[in-house]
């Protein structure tokens, strides 16, 4: 009879060959028992007879800067025991086994099950992913898309189950509730104002990144922490090479939360202090998100989940961009590895994480990748604390040189530093990619939305793509704004957006993109026109709007893909050759799609109708106003 | 009657308000229920009761709101509550419409012809319609009176108000809500009305019955989706906006056509200009008896 040791010694060879055990920090390769606690627990009553006895799978690997991956693996000796019919005999098959472990670890851990039978000579492996929450297994998938049917490395198996979306959006939803609650005890405890809130989170990711900072806060006491928060801060940002001025501007606004008196009280119930309870908060529960959940653009995240609540920064034009509306801006623009980008309003950076989550994905080589981070992202930001979220912003995201300056974007200064931005050999780069959601509704004439996107496409060179979301009513009305464009610029597209997008702040906007440097009328071409308002997102309480339904990524390909072939559909696209006096709106050329007109359309006008004439036209017996 | 304490409400009892904004609004209840604290259940001692019988007393009890407000609420004093003596003559002759004698079509029921078929074409709504914007009133200017007053609502044919203005438009033209939640939803209106500044009045250019204007209500309805709070249903964007109709041979919108399918439809019997509720019930009952 053959021998299950033979199978595991065979599992356990692939993974020495693939560098599982070659350094015990980084990945724990453990047998039948797991040191980690809530694993055991979770497998003390997963025997597989089913009695409620402790369950032993034949491998459980876990990364501690994942700990929400677990990946179990189950072996049989004979490759005739590699799967039942309906996969219910866990007792006898690898694949049942593996999945019956699988069920009890994943209400708590994102579960990588691997199920192998055979021997060297002759062998079957299957890779299975129990996103957390779920009972059902998927067939891992790589980013790429292929199906994972071989062993592969740590690294890679996390970054396939990773990428799945339903992985991906897990994650988002434990993030929101965790900056959530990181709220609640900013307000509760520490009586941090809104504009703070980020900052301290900011601060703090910057100085966890900081080795030495992420070993020994734990041992400072409560009035000596601040300080050495504060250093870190300092060391980590001198670090990122940015001029002497810059990083003064940028670490000034962190000096406020220093000095917060109630970070450095010793209470009775955190006698380490607010700021070291703060600290390990995000240090347990988002520092390892960081690491692994590389498109997260984490700072924006919890700017937004503050803004939320503070409710004042609507009025003050201030909106932030959904994450998903970024991540369409780097798409419509379609950057690469050869891209240039600016966002000359970049608040807490989402759009250049986005363009550089965008152009590391067409770069084969790592120097390619450090010229994306170093030379290719370039930011202005007005506003001092908004533009220290920024550059933390960047600096998480691996941008060693951030070139983000600080000032209005209508200076001189700051215009010519961008056009004349030097890569890091000297050979000037000027930016051929815009990207802006500029502060709506400034009451300064001279300060509208259009004027921002109009200083934007100046910046860029000749032929380069910006791409802007504004108001409708900029596109609408018509305005000096809209001719002075024209005059420069090609309009190439405007989308329509859905009309809750900015909730709840109750902003309708659009998105533009046009051709720098080529005026509208030697362009001589007819503009695309989107009618992108239904993005599948649904407003859930406490969430705001999530892609619930998971069709965003159907939706938005289907988006993308008609934006670049310039499609047109009834109902959902046209093409127009407009004017500066013309409506730059899909609303006005679309063609009502009739298809969908029925009798039930008539019934409900004739009933509505009928009822009303059947109450007849009186004055209604009370006065309730609904 | 009595009062039936807090369980399960049957068939055939009356509910009444207590409290709140419909204080004493009384209902009879037409299927079982549970009733929220503030309402009480009145059960007929009389179990052969008549449902108009029991209707008459509801609105005996409707009469008697006047007498309650947020500080005197209804609670204790509703035993006490005086109601006639005997009930008129005339309400043993009172009929219930029914939904089968509502919902009656005035004629025989047409097939809709596609849409995107050859069989319709496209008009600019100014070719068939003057559009003309509503007035602005504010509601402090108002006063209670008997003029429908349509504004942007979807309900109850668009009117929110009755006022005591002077009617604005005539009857037989159709209203368009423009701003708004409500924008697209169409109306025609069958009495002098004022409309509000955040709608539109269309008048149209040849004549067009009811039938007609209802079929057109609901093809103009179909173009809700491309409005918006930020894109507004304006008078320039409305006069060319462009809609689809049935045609006839020579290519003019084929009026005949629209009449007759909406004539074909249910409900439309209601919408008889000499109908009244009771001979539409008392049609029915004619006719389910025969």
């Amino acid at each position: 009879m053959a021998n299950e040791r033979v199978t595991e010694d065979m599992v356990d060879a692939a993974m020495r060959a693939l560098g599982y055990y070659d350094d015990e920090d980084a990945i724990v390769v453990e047998k039948q028992q797991s040191v980690v606690k809530a694993i055991r627990e979770a497998l003390s009553k997963a025997s597989k007879t089913g009695k409620g006895r402790a369950g032993y799978p034949e491998f459980i690997v876990t990364s501690p800067d994942t700990p929400d991956i677990v990946v179990l693996v189950e072996c049989k000796a004979d490759t005739a025991k590699h799967e039942s019919a309906n996969r219910d005999k866990p007792v006898d098959f690898a694949v049942d086994g593996v999945l019956h472990y699988a069920r009890f670890l994943s209400p708590r851990y994102t579960v990588i099950a691997i199920a192998v039978s055979g021997t060297r000579s002759s062998n079957l492996w299957s890779f299975f992913l129990m996103p957390k929450g779920e009972t059902q297994p998927k067939v891992l998938v790589a980013p790429s898309g292929a199906e994972v049917d071989s062993l592969i490395p740590m690294d890679d198996l996390i970054r396939a189950a990773s990428f799945d979306p339903m992985v991906h959006q897990r994650r988002e939803r434990d993030l929101i509730l965790f900056s959530q609650q990181m709220h609640e005890f900013m307000r509760n405890e520490a009586e941090m104002s809104e504009q703070e809130k980020p900052l301290a989170v900011a601060g703090t990711l910057i100085a966890l990144s900081n080795d030495v900072f992420a070993r020994t806060y734990d041992a400072y006491p409560a009035r000596d922490l601040p300080d050495f928060w504060m250093r870190t801060i300092k060391d980590e940002v001198s670090k990122a090479k940015i001029p002497v001025s810059k990083v003064n501007n940028m670490t000034q606004p962190f000096t406020a939360i220093e000095v917060q008196p109630e970070l450095s009280k010793s209470t009775h119930a955190y006698p380490k202090g607010l700021l070291s309870e703060i600290v390990r908060l995000l240090a347990d529960r988002v520092l390892p998100f960081m690491t692994v959940y590389h498109d997260y653009d984490v700072v924006g995240r919890f700017y937004g989940e503050f803004l939320k609540y503070s409710g004042g920064d609507g009025k003050l034009g201030i909106v932030l961009t959904p994450k998903h509306v970024a991540e369409l801006f780097a798409l419509i623009a379609n950057v690469n590895k050869n891209s240039v980008v600016v966002d000359p309003c970049a608040g807490t950076g989402s759009f250049l994480i986005s363009a550089m989550m965008q152009m590391t994905k067409t770069a084969t080589t790592e120097a390619e990748i450090t010229s994306i981070k170093k030379d290719r992202l370039i930011g202005i930001e007005q506003r001092p604390s908004m533009y220290a979220l920024a550059v933390s912003n960047m600096i998480l995201r691996g941008d060693g040189k951030a070139n983000l300056y600080q000032g209005s974007c209508f200076d001189t200064p700051n215009i010519n530093a961008v056009k004349k931005h030097k890569d890091s050999s000297g050979r000037i780069l000027r930016p051929n990619v815009g990207l802006i959601n500029p502060p709506y509704a400034k009451s300064k004439a001279d300060l509208s939305e259009l004027r921002f996107v109009d200083n934007m496409l100046d910046m860029l060179e000749k032929g380069g793509t910006g791409v802007a979301i504004v108001p409708v009513s900029c596109a609408t009305a018509a305005s000096v704004e809209k001719q002075t464009i024209l005059n420069k610029h090609t309009l190439e597209a405007v989308m329509s957006m859905p009309p809750e997008l900015f909730t709840p702040v109750g902003a309708i906007a659009c998105i533009m993109v046009f051709t720098a440097g080529v005026p509208h009328n030697v362009a001589n071409k007819k503009s695309w026109f989107g009618y992108w308002r239904e993005d599948g997102f649904v407003k859930i309480k406490n969430l705001g709007r999530v892609d619930r339904h998971h069709t965003w990524p159907g939706i938005r390909d289907r988006w993308i893909s008609s934006w670049r072939n310039r499609e047109v559909h009834p109902g959902e696209s046209v093409t127009a050759t407009v004017t500066a006096k013309d409506e730059w709106v899909a609303e006005a050329f679309m063609e009502t799609d009739y298809s969908n007109l029925s009798q039930r359309d008539l019934e409900r006008v004739l009933l509505d109708h009928a009822l009303f004439v059947l109450k007849g036209s009186q004055p209604a017996e009370t006065a309730d106003d609904d | 009657m009595a009062y039936a304490g807090n369980d399960l409400g049957k068939v055939g009892e009356l509910t009444v308000a207590l409290s709140g904004n419909g204080v004493l609004s009384t209902f009879v209840q037409p299927e079982e229920f549970v009733t929220g604290f503030h309402v009480m259940i009145l059960s007929p001692k009389d179990a052969a009761m008549s449902t108009v019988e029991k209707l008459w007393w509801a609105r005996c009890i409707w009469e008697n709101r006047y007498r309650f407000s947020y500080g005197r609420q209804a609670n204790r004093t509703l035993a006490s509550l005086e109601v006639p003596a005997t009930l008129p003559d005339w309400v043993h002759t009172l009929k219930v419409p029914t939904h089968e004698g509502l919902a009656r079509a005035a004629g025989a029921s047409v097939t809709l012809t596609d849409p995107t078929g050859t069989g319709w074409a496209d008009f600019r709504l100014d070719a068939l319609f003057d559009v003309k914007k509503g007035k602005r009133f504010t509601k402090a200017s108002r006063v209670p009176g008997d003029t429908p007053f349509v504004g942007a609502s979807e309900k109850n044919n668009g009117i929110t108000d009755y006022c005591d203005l002077d009617p604005l438009h005539p009857a037989g033209v159709m209203t368009v809500v423009y701003n708004g939640n409500s924008v697209g939803y169409a109306f025609y209106q069958p009495e002098p009305f004022v409309a509000s500044d955040d709608v539109n009045v269309l008048y149209p250019k040849v004549p067009m019955n009811r039938w007609v204007q209802l079929f057109v209500a609901s093809i103009i309805k179909h173009q809700r989706s491309r409005f918006t709070y930020g894109y507004k249903w304006t008078l320039a964007r409305m006069k060319r906006t462009v809609i689809r109709l049935p045609v006839a041979t020579g290519g003019e919108p084929d009026w005949d056509f629209m009449e007759r399918y909406v004539q074909g439809l249910q409900f439309s019997a209601a919408l008889r200009p000499e109908m009244t509720v009771h001979e539409l019930v008392n049609a029915d009952v004619e006719k389910s008896a025969s």
